[in-house]
């Protein structure tokens, strides 16, 4: 007992330090607001470029996107000029970001946005919104590189919604807690160049500068990418997560509705197919259901849904893993997404 | 549901205060059964389901055998085909579907409706080895079988140890069940620095340095260097990942008055292979050694066939199904093999588990060398294919780039910081006296570190996979 009363009061004692250094040390106001906290300056980026462009469509979407749509054929099939943002890894909260941050502001704004999506993802706020899981470590997701002054929103039913009360109290009264993840950074940083200080002279922006050509623009590895993809997928298919009408209003689509409507944007939502259930036999019945439910709120807010999740035109010779086409797979579905497009096309 | 989630801390403190209330051993159990079930049902309540109608068989099969005894051999084969059908079925079906879908599809035919994924209930391949061994030891006369359905039921399901093990076996927690149980400050006392160590190499050492190893992994054409360094880091989260499971499963239970085995002493500081696996891994280790290895060698010793036969053929034999039994792929089968044949080596040149190194050079040489072959196999254990390290291995520069080159670097940085705690316990334990203020600073800063390293989503312990 003596040692573990010994080591409780060691610990207060080392906690108290820590409450009162760490706010100090890293200008934390105290309390500290609920949430994570963004580049306080609005990145105008993706908005200038759109600006300069003048795109009549944009696109967002995921890796989904990215590996199954050819922009440029797809601007040849239907002759109107495109703007692809999407983004690998990326999820409703950057397409929400993408709607509120680039094409809403944007002059003169694109006619229509089209997001790319897959089964339950639109309604999941909260998926990859934190640069944790594997499917992310090779990209950001978009959301810092979009967020902008005023994210109550996205904060809200991104990061807080999914707090218990005791997160929520640790966020905002306990330093330990909400410095976490800037002390975890200055960690890692020391910890990442210890050996190249000491064996290559190599500092924080030297081994930065190694690794970002290394990591992040090399070809990461079929099968293990095919592990993390179907681990990290099981999350949008829990009961909670296929239950269209409790989700919906935690979710972003209302507010991307919401701005596609009041500033005159045409929204095109296209389901893309996966391996995952690739024949509508496959299918199970919770997710149908939510599709169902999902497709009658578009209906009611004039909203155009294209689904070519059980499309038999795209077998499993067209796909890398369980989500990911491939080049075989990207040149057939161009051409049908063009097809399917065209008739909503000014 | 994970022991480093929120779920799991308030179902903890339900489960816990009801069940030192209940008093009655009776009630205690039949609690923790219906909590274990809960526990094990979070996500996908039909797995609760597979789980009772498995154990009923088991214990239906296990009554049969020592009811008659003529039949034993039909108990137990039924028993086997429950068992290794639900294993063989669940974890096997998504290898078997892909590759059939790709050779069909190659021939023109498409059968895209085969890829339907069948997800692997989590822990199946723990308690299946507990069940298994109960039968066993019963058709062996070596237990009696049990006619309580609640403590066999709980002897399967218990939930600290239903997920990934400790695989106990039914003499040591079956009569623990059957046992009366008062709380008592020792549970307590013995329980909470395997916690504080559980959560510490969990969220702060594991979840740490897989971001890096995930990476590295992850690359098409590492280096050499690159991929030795990420089979070194791979080497530091397994140990820390796996065994913070086992410290907090072991100080769950300590909890609820229950002593579980231990699954890891030191391995990386074993000397030859057989050393290794009596140190790591422990209770899959001696289940292995028990149903196949001993076995095996007694048959083949009473079918006197060549000694050389005799000595290679069980280990190789045991190692592969290791392998086998921690998941459905080529590199898991050559990681089993790896092992068999290391083994088989160092016994035909003298150095079995009992062996003793003669002088302090020959037992650090000993550790250097078989070290190695740890990080070796763990390259096997954790690349994405068989094709991968083969190529890496062949066609791969040993350094590369200066790019390449600091990269290595980092991650062996990562690996030697992440490790240090490690060691500095390790050192405390063998060198400093146990109510010495060390040790309480230990803990105490250990639990801090955690309040930075926590995070909204924890990965799942490595294990849950297998």
């Amino acid at each position: 007992m003596r040692l573990f009363i010994r080591y409780f009061i060691t610990m207060t004692i080392l906690l108290g330090m820590a409450s009162i250094a760490i706010p100090a040390w890293f200008h934390m106001p105290y309390p500290k607001p609920l949430g994570p906290r963004f580049d306080p300056s609005i990145r105008l980026l993706y908005q200038r470029e759109i600006n300069q462009q003048r795109p009549r469509l944009v696109l967002t979407g995921d890796s989904g996107l990215v590996y199954g749509v050819d922009s440029r054929q797809l601007q040849k099939e239907t002759g109107v000029d495109i703007y692809n943002l999407g983004f690998k890894g990326s999820a409703s909260a950057t397409w929400y970001l993408v709607a509120k941050n680039a094409v809403a502001p944007s002059t003169p704004r694109p006619i229509t946005l089209v997001i790319f999506f897959r089964d339950t993802i639109l309604t999941t706020p909260e998926y990859r919104v934190d640069a944790v899981s594997f499917t992310q470590i090779d990209t950001l997701t978009g959301i810092d590189r979009l967020a902008g002054r005023d994210e109550s929103v996205l904060i809200q039913r991104a990061y807080v919604n999914r707090m218990n009360t005791l997160e929520k109290l640790a966020d905002q009264y306990f330093p330990p807690f909400s410095g976490r993840l800037v002390m975890r950074q200055t960690f890692n940083e020391r910890a990442h160049t210890l050996l190249p200080k000491i064996l290559a002279g190599c500092d924080v922006g030297c081994t930065d500068a190694a690794l970002s050509p290394v990591f992040f623009r090399r070809g990461f590895e079929n099968q293990l990418l095919k592990r993390a993809v179907s681990s990290a997928e099981d999350y949008l298919y829990t009961p909670d997560k296929l239950d269209f009408e409790l989700q919906l209003p935690r979710s972003f689509l209302p507010e991307i509705v919401r701005l596609c409507k009041e500033n005159g944007i045409q929204l095109i939502l296209v389901r893309m197919k996966t391996l995952n259930f690739p024949v509508v036999e496959t299918e199970p019945r919770a997710l149908s259901e939510y599709i169902s439910d999902l497709r009658a709120y578009l209906d009611q807010n004039d909203v155009v849904l294209l689904d070519f999740s059980h499309d038999v035109r795209l077998t499993s010779a067209h796909f890398l893993d369980a989500v990911h086409m491939n080049a075989e797979g990207r040149a057939v579905f161009t051409p049908m997404l063009a097809d399917a497009l065209r008739p909503y096309l000014p | 549901m994970a022991f480093t989630s929120y779920d799991f801390l308030l179902f903890f403190l339900v489960v816990f205060t009801l069940y030192w209330l209940a008093r009655r051993r009776e009630w205690q159990n039949v609690l923790l059964l219906a909590a274990s079930y809960v526990f094990y049902g979070w996500l996908h309540p039909w797995y609760g389901l597979l789980l009772g109608l498995s154990t009923l068989a088991d214990y239906g099969l296990a009554l049969g055998i020592a009811g008659n005894r003529t039949r034993t051999r039909l108990f137990v084969a039924l028993s086997l085909l429950v068992n290794l059908g639900m294993l063989g079925f669940f974890k096997y079906y998504n290898f078997f579907s892909e590759n059939l879908v790709q050779t069909l599809t190659r021939l023109g035919v498409h059968a895209d409706a085969l890829l339907i994924l069948i997800a692997l209930p989590a822990g199946l391949s723990f308690f299946t080895l507990k069940k298994m061994g109960y039968v066993i030891d019963v058709a062996r006369g070596n237990l009696e079988p049990t006619r309580d359905l609640v403590g066999f039921s709980l002897f399967v399901s218990f939930f600290p140890q239903v997920t990934a093990g400790p695989i106990d076996r039914a003499q040591k927690l079956l009569p623990q069940f059957q046992s009366p149980r008062v709380w008592k400050a020792e549970n307590f006392l013995s329980a909470w620095p395997l916690i504080v160590m559980g959560f510490f190499k969990k969220v702060v050492i594991a979840d740490s340095i897989k971001v890096i190893v995930d990476m590295v992994f992850s690359l098409e054409h590492p280096t050499i260097l690159l991929m030795l360094s990420g089979a070194l880091g791979f080497a530091l989260q397994i140990l820390a990942d796996f065994s913070a499971y086992t410290d907090l499963s072991r100080g769950v239970s300590r909890l609820f008055g229950f002593e579980t085995s231990e699954n890891f002493r030191t391995p990386y500081l074993s000397l030859t292979p057989t050393d290794f696996w009596n140190r790591w891994h422990i209770t899959l280790s001696t289940w292995l050694r028990d149903y196949i290895f001993f076995p095996l060698r007694r048959t083949l010793l009473r079918s006197r066939l060549p000694q050389w036969l005799t000595d290679t053929l069980p280990p190789l034999v045991t190692m592969l199904l290791s392998g086998i039994w921690h998941g459905s792929g080529w590199t898991y089968i050559a990681w089993g093999l790896f092992f068999g044949v290391l083994i088989a080596v160092y016994q035909t040149l003298g150095l079995g588990g009992a062996w003793k190194p003669s002088t302090r050079l020959t037992g650090f040489l000993a550790w250097l060398v078989m070290f190695t072959f740890i990080v070796l196999s763990f390259v096997i254990f954790r690349a994405p294919s068989l094709a991968w390290v083969g190529n890496v291995f062949l066609s791969s520069p040993l350094i590369g780039s200066h790019d390449t080159w600091i990269s290595a670097l980092v991650v062996l940085s990562m690996a030697a910081v992440y490790t240090a705690p490690l060691i500095v316990k390790h050192l405390l334990d063998r060198h400093i006296r146990p109510d010495s203020f060390l040790h309480t600073a230990y803990f105490a800063l250990a639990t801090v570190s955690m309040f930075f390293f926590l995070n909204a989503s924890s990965s799942d312990f490595f294990y849950f996979q297998f």
